[in-house]
């Protein structure tokens, strides 16, 4: 399914949502650019929270001005080589489209760079072992400044943070760059444009949802569509009850910022107080952290090292239930969070979370694992074995009877007393159709049956007594 | 369907000409051949490729688009010696390139072409041509490399310069007319390039192989030769370097 934040991001600078401050400056500074000569201020810094518009408004941007788009983001490497190869020889080279067309600077023909995330640069030497590439940004920030120096094309540097950017070597960016600060977009503005998705995705909706959404999403639009995309998934309407499927939000948000924490960061110090702040245990937490490592963690070897981590952290676990002593827990955090947070060489871009799949499914499973297990149940106590033994062994053995004798099934739906959702279950969905014949043998047969079974005892005991008679003809001794 | 043999060292070239501009490309496979037409990742060259199948020892091809990592390529090239056979076949059910290099066989996955678009050939007019031994011009330009990231290219109806200048050294090439295979103008024409562009343009050609330059005033700059024994065609396209002042 398509990304709604990809499919309706914005096309033209005026369809951003909020801002407009903002979007006014960006305009007045890529106006500068269209004269022959570049400005004096060759690069701007697009400040903000995640989801205030600001690598869409570059990106519209590029396009009202028709501009041709070199984007570095995190899911690139972007250390010195990677920064000098493509946006350093980009910025004082002219431009070829990238259909071939050659965009001449002084036609107003501009290639605009756009860093993003730029306050995410690694700056310390972190090559991983036995790895040939490099993810690190190893000098990102000196090569940034160099480019901005000698760029002839517009640069765009997006972060979050700005001190970020300034600080460690980047105090001279001040000098040659303008800072746009982007704010929280106003509830008002994002119900509206949740309610125009909603109309171009044909779903009905009741205002007061969307404002719940909007609300929740503390001025991040990027999060309220993901949000209302989660529950529109599969229907045509939706309401605020919609909104119990996600009745754990509020939770998950505190999770949610966990795990960006986890994954962003590797100030373990900081990570040890988030996990006494998450409101669940540990071990949940841990399969959290297992369902979106590989959502986060593209690079195989950062992948493999987190991996390593999680299993450590497991074995721990491992051990505290085994010993019931609680004091190896924060080892295991330790394992699970720092150890999954210096894993990584690199940042990714991923912000999506998601709810552990294995928990997901024991939940929708359960219904169905209930039966089985009183079918099992019953069926021990019958063999005289444990409901454990009866699940395993017998019972796979048992279902495969019942769905291909139904002379079998009727006899065991009486003698075991199955209710006739258990017959169901024990039926599956292929052999379904037997159900109506069994429920309704079973109920004829049950005063017959006893008689057969009657009848067919008294034919034994007949059978017996017939051959003491035969026997009976032996003349024993005391006969003569 | 793609099944091929050729030998090692036309595959070599071939990577040889795309993999310094291009990391990922979509090759264009018919029955007459394949090409590749692609811009680098910063938006400065662009690469047309054409290699007729008459280079390779058998080919037989549908019309069809190989997304290839030229990374990867290049390091499984490095397995084979040169005047290797290699057989090339594509696998469409797993979208693979099966590469057999004598007994060794191996399986290349294949990058979707989906969002690759397909370039062009620009419309330029540019009145200058010179046709120049690539021994000539490699030298003007490694002199240049150690002196400057950018050199000057000029030409008038006599000459073809080349012209660097760094800080404190400078690099002057200047050849003759008659010097030259062949230049044809129309008046004066100067253009300002990036040399590593231009250098990993003109690397792969040897010796006296010709190379032909055609150019204008501050416009891109084209850059032909042939290679695998004439039977495979280049044409780089380089914008050029903003001036600053």
């Amino acid at each position: 399914m398509e990304d709604w934040t990809e499919k309706y991001r914005p096309k033209t600078l005026s369809d951003v949502v909020g801002n407009e401050r903002a979007l006014g400056s960006l305009r007045t500074w890529a106006r500068t650019w269209t004269g022959e000569k570049p400005p004096k201020k060759k690069a701007v810094v697009l400040s903000g929270k995640p989801g205030t518009g600001k690598t869409s408004s570059a990106l519209a941007l590029a396009r009202d001005f028709k501009w041709t788009v070199i984007e570095l983001n995190a899911s690139d490497a972007r250390n010195q080589e990677t920064i000098k190869r493509v946006a350093t020889a980009g910025a004082i080279n002219e431009t070829l489209d990238m259909f071939g067309n050659y965009q001449d600077s002084r036609a107003g023909g501009r290639k605009l760079i756009i860093l993003d995330e730029a306050d995410n640069l690694y700056e310390k030497i972190e090559k991983s072992e036995g790895s040939a590439s490099d993810f690190s940004d190893r000098g990102g920030k000196k090569a940034i400044i160099e480019t901005i120096k000698i760029t002839g094309q517009p640069i765009i540097l997006i972060v979050n943070d700005y001190y970020g950017l300034i600080k460690g070597g980047g105090e001279s960016l001040k000098d040659i760059t303008t800072v746009i600060t982007y704010y929280e977009v106003n509830t008002g503005q994002i119900v509206d444009l949740l309610r125009r998705i909603c109309r171009e995705e044909n779903i009905s909706t009741d205002l007061k949802l969307l404002q719940l959404i909007a609300e929740k999403s503390r001025g991040d639009v990027r999060s309220a569509v993901h949000d209302l995309q989660s529950l529109c998934i599969g229907r045509q309407q939706v309401d605020v009850g919609s909104l119990d499927a996600l009745g754990y939000r509020d939770r998950e948000k505190i999770i949610f910022d966990a795990l960006r924490d986890v994954f962003k960061t590797k100030n373990i110090q900081n990570l040890r107080d988030i996990t006494f702040s998450v409101d669940m245990n540990p071990d949940t937490f841990l399969l959290w952290i297992v369902e979106n490592l590989p959502r986060e963690y593209l690079a195989i070897d950062d992948l493999i090292r987190g991996y390593d981590a999680v299993s450590k952290a497991d074995m721990f676990f491992g051990r505290v239930s085994k010993r019931q002593y609680y004091g190896l827990w924060p080892y295991a955090c330790d394992l699970m969070t720092g150890g999954v947070a210096v894993a990584k060489t690199r940042n990714y871009g991923n912000d999506r979370y998601y709810p552990p799949s294995w928990m997901k499914a024991l939940k929708s499973s359960k219904p169905v694992r209930g039966i089985r297990d009183s079918v099992a149940l019953k069926l021990g106590r019958q063999c005289s074995v444990s409901v454990r033994k009866s699940r395993g062994f017998i019972l796979p053995e048992f279902i495969s009877l019942f769905q291909n004798d139904i002379h079998f099934a009727c006899a065991m739906k009486r003698r075991l007393n199955l209710s006739e959702g258990e017959t169901e279950y024990l039926l599956g969905e292929k052999h379904v159709h037997k159900l109506k014949e069994i429920l309704e043998c079973a109920e004829k047969t049950d005063d017959k049956q006893v008689e057969i079974e009657n009848v067919r005892s008294d034919v034994k005991r007949d059978d017996g007594k017939k051959e003491m008679k035969v026997d009976g003809r032996q003349p024993s001794l005391f006969d003569f | 369907m793609f099944n091929a043999k050729v030998k090692s060292d036309v595959l070599k070239g071939i990577i040889d000409v795309t993999s310094p501009l291009v990391n990922e490309a979509k090759f264009n496979v018919t029955s007459k051949g394949i090409s590749l037409r692609a811009v680098d990742p910063a938006h400065v060259a662009m690469v047309d490729l054409e290699i007729k199948s008459k280079a390779f020892e058998e080919y037989k091809a549908d019309e069809m688009e190989l997304g290839i990592d030229l990374d990867k390529f290049s390091g499984i090239m490095r397995l084979a010696n040169s005047g290797d056979m290699i057989s090339l076949e594509y696998d469409e059910d797993a979208n693979r390139l099966i590469i057999k290099i004598g007994n060794l066989v191996r399986k290349m996955g294949l990058i979707d072409t989906a969002g690759m678009p397909d370039s062009k050939a620009p419309n330029l007019t540019l009145p200058a041509k010179i046709i120049i031994k690539a021994s000539e011009l490699s030298q003007g330009v490694r002199a240049s490399e150690a002196v400057s990231d950018h050199l000057t290219l000029s030409v008038d109806k006599d000459t073809f310069e080349l012209f660097a200048e760094g800080d404190t050294d400078t690099v002057h090439l200047k050849l003759p007319k008659d010097m030259l295979v062949e230049l044809t103008t129309q008046g004066k024409h100067k253009s300002l390039f990036s040399i590593d562009y231009f250098s990993n343009m003109i690397k792969s050609v040897k010796g006296d192989d010709p190379i032909t330059i055609s150019m204008g005033t501050d416009n891109p700059i084209k850059v032909d030769f042939d290679f695998a024994d004439k039977k495979g065609h280049v044409s780089y396209l380089l914008a050029p370097r903003i001036e600053s002042d």
